[in-house]
């Protein structure tokens, strides 16, 4: 489903170009669960955003279900993440003015989808994450965990090729971050490819395959006890 | 894909616009509001002026129709017979025919003056009229303010314009009787013809065509210079309805074409009132309009601050949202549809302000200037095209700082970097 090759990233910091990851090779299986760990400074979270098209690469190729999406240039490639992914940040990003169901609701219109559709869609998926009783809380209405719980809705809820999470779990307690965890179980279990960067080893090994980075390259990618 | 990013800028300006601080929208609009009003009452007010001006000569002077001698003539001969074509045309309300004659005025001058006091004299312009159509066409008796208004018996009386009294007119400079009041004699020098007359009523206008003349029965004035009736020197005319000035321009041609003596030239209310009114109008609307620009360019930096400021402080949340597929389209769509609230709720208040106060108040109170009773000159028009500028302003003012924003990398946005 997703091949990478050769993926380099430079960046240029006061005239000192620094490489940040080292031609790394990567590739994601359908409904697989893969996990990218590593020290800060590794380059997982870089990886992660040239995988979403959020940052670009320096060289290589990516290839996503055969679209050469790592050429994608500016509303190619904004249009190509509204498709195709789901993206969950560290820190819920969600949009302070919209309540838990608009801030699902929004991709959904994007995609062209009716307001009557969107709006049953999104109140579905909110409810599978327990938060029914939530929909029209703003986010400073709601704890972090919900926030989180809120953010994955609205990355799942136009049923997305893969979702991409970017520490889901680092700004929440043990309890939450279980609860988090068991969401991406449960999607993944579902079919949903998902592919996480975090930290924690403990959440890492509940991926099917964990993938670890040293100096922009990879040194371990190895199946966990959850592998299929 | 328009239609999409339309319908999700609408969907973000929205909740946006809802969920923002109140105090904040109502400083926007606030300022919204001042700055049409600027546009539109600065230069509504200079160009009110110069029409309230323009108004009082048609009313007062004028009328709707005016006659006076070609350039080549001294009279409009032939009055009698014009006056009577004039009189029964249709629309016309009334005629007042005017004979003028230069004149010296004179006070004191039965006392001997002692050491250097210099006579007590003016010198203007003596108008006879018919008082009863005089006053059909102008309300000259409306502008008594002392004394009363001439009848047709009234023999050796005068009424005199406020401006030659120095009383009423200290601050312009030397042509005024002093000590002059109702009831006072003065005599007439017309030439070498002298008349003692009473002051039977004091006149004041703002149109200095009136306030500045002296008015006298024109039977006794023609016995007195010995004129021809069919030699007048004006001719008002007074239309039933003349809300158009092709109203005027109907009856002028109706004229014309009576072949009236060809000494009479002929004239609807704005040609009589030559270039003069025309240009201060136009240079007081240049002026107004300076003003009301530099206020639309302090409004659209305004907008554009705030419009910036919002977008820079929700440079992350631009991000996120470019990063969830929200197109720069629906972005900028959102960032255009807030500022076309805040030119719309603007501009809603400011022409409520404008015509449910602003235009009442002016109309019940002028603001009281030399040569006129200044109102609020607010054309439909001329508001019409101030709302768009406004509306244009805004847009602009509101896009450009979006765009900025837009255009920053994504995830440079949502890193804060």
């Amino acid at each position: 489903m997703l091949i990478a090759k050769n993926i380099v990233k430079k960046f240029n910091s006061g005239g000192l170009q620094a490489t940040i990851l080292n031609g790394l090779d990567f590739s994601v299986k359908t409904g697989e669960f893969v996990a990218i760990i590593g020290r800060s400074g590794a380059g997982k979270s870089t990886l992660m955003y040239i995988l979403s098209l959020l940052d670009q690469l320096t060289e290589g190729q990516i290839e996503i279900d055969g679209v050469d999406a790592g050429k994608l240039m500016n509303q190619e490639a904004v249009d190509f993440r509204l498709k195709n992914f789901g993206f969950i940040f560290q820190e819920y990003a969600l949009l302070p003015e919209l309540t838990a169901l608009e801030n699902v609701v929004l991709p959904l219109l994007m995609r062209g989808e009716k307001k009557q559709t969107a709006y049953a869609m999104s109140t579905k998926t909110l409810e599978e994450v327990g938060l029914s009783n939530k929909l029209n809380n703003l986010p400073s209405q709601l704890s972090g965990g919900e926030q989180q719980r809120v953010s994955i809705s609205r990355a799942v809820a136009h049923n997305p090729k893969i979702i991409f999470a970017d520490e889901p779990t680092a700004n929440l307690d043990t309890e939450r971050s279980r609860e988090i965890m068991d969401i991406f179980i449960r999607l993944n279990k579902n079919g949903q490819t998902i592919i996480m960067v975090t930290h924690e080893l403990e959440y890492a090994n509940l991926a099917h395959r964990i993938v670890e980075l040293r100096d922009g390259s990879i040194i371990r990618d190895e199946k966990t006890l959850h592998s299929k | 894909m328009k239609i999409i990013s339309l319908r999700v800028g609408y969907f973000l300006a929205n909740r946006q616009i809802r969920r923002s601080s109140y105090w904040i929208t109502a400083l926007i609009i606030f300022i919204m509001m001042v700055t049409f009003l600027n546009l539109v009452v600065v230069s509504g007010i200079l160009v009110g002026l110069i029409s309230a001006s323009s108004n009082d000569f048609r009313k007062q002077y004028s009328g709707d129709v005016f006659i006076e001698p070609q350039a080549e003539y001294r009279f409009v001969d032939n009055s009698r017979y014009i006056y009577e074509v004039a009189s029964n045309l249709p629309g016309v309300a009334a005629v007042s025919v005017r004979y003028l004659e230069p004149v010296q005025l004179e006070s004191d001058y039965k006392r001997l003056l002692t050491g250097n006091k210099a006579k007590n004299i003016a010198a203007t312009v003596l108008t006879g009229i018919d008082p009863e159509s005089e006053n059909n066409v102008t309300g000259l008796s409306n502008s008594v303010i002392e004394g009363s208004y001439l009848v047709d018996k009234d023999s050796n009386q005068v009424l005199i314009g406020s401006s030659l009294l120095k009383q009423y007119s200290d601050a312009f400079g030397t042509n005024t009787l002093d000590d002059v009041y109702v009831g006072t004699k003065i005599k007439l020098t017309i030439g070498d013809i002298s008349q003692e007359v009473t002051i039977k009523g004091i006149v004041k206008t703002k149109t200095n065509e009136i306030s500045g003349r002296v008015f006298m029965d024109q039977k006794q004035m023609r016995r007195l210079i010995d004129r021809n009736p069919d030699q007048s020197n004006e001719m008002a005319i007074l239309l039933r309805s003349a809300n158009f000035l092709a109203d005027a321009d109907n009856v002028k041609n109706d004229l014309i074409n009576s072949k009236i003596d060809k000494s009479a030239m002929v004239q609807n209310w704005e040609e009589a009132q030559g270039s003069f009114f025309k240009d201060l109008s136009s240079t007081f609307a240049i002026l107004g309009n300076v003003i009301g620009a530099t206020g639309l360019g302090v409004a659209s930096i305004t907008i554009f601050i705030v419009i910036y400021i919002n977008a820079v402080s929700r440079r992350k949340f631009i991000g996120i949202l470019k990063g969830v597929g929200i197109s720069g389209s629906a972005i900028r769509f959102s960032y255009l549809f807030q500022s076309l609230f805040y030119a719309f709720m603007g501009t809603a208040l400011g022409l409520l302000v404008l015509y449910g106060l602003l235009v009442p108040y002016f109309e019940q109170n002028p603001i009281d200037f030399p040569f006129s009773d200044g109102i609020l000159a607010v054309s439909t028009i001329g508001t019409a095209w101030r709302v768009g500028l406004l509306f244009l302003t805004t847009l602009v003012a509101g896009f450009i700082p979006a765009q900025i924003i837009i255009r920053k990398n994504t995830l440079d946005s949502i890193l804060g970097r």
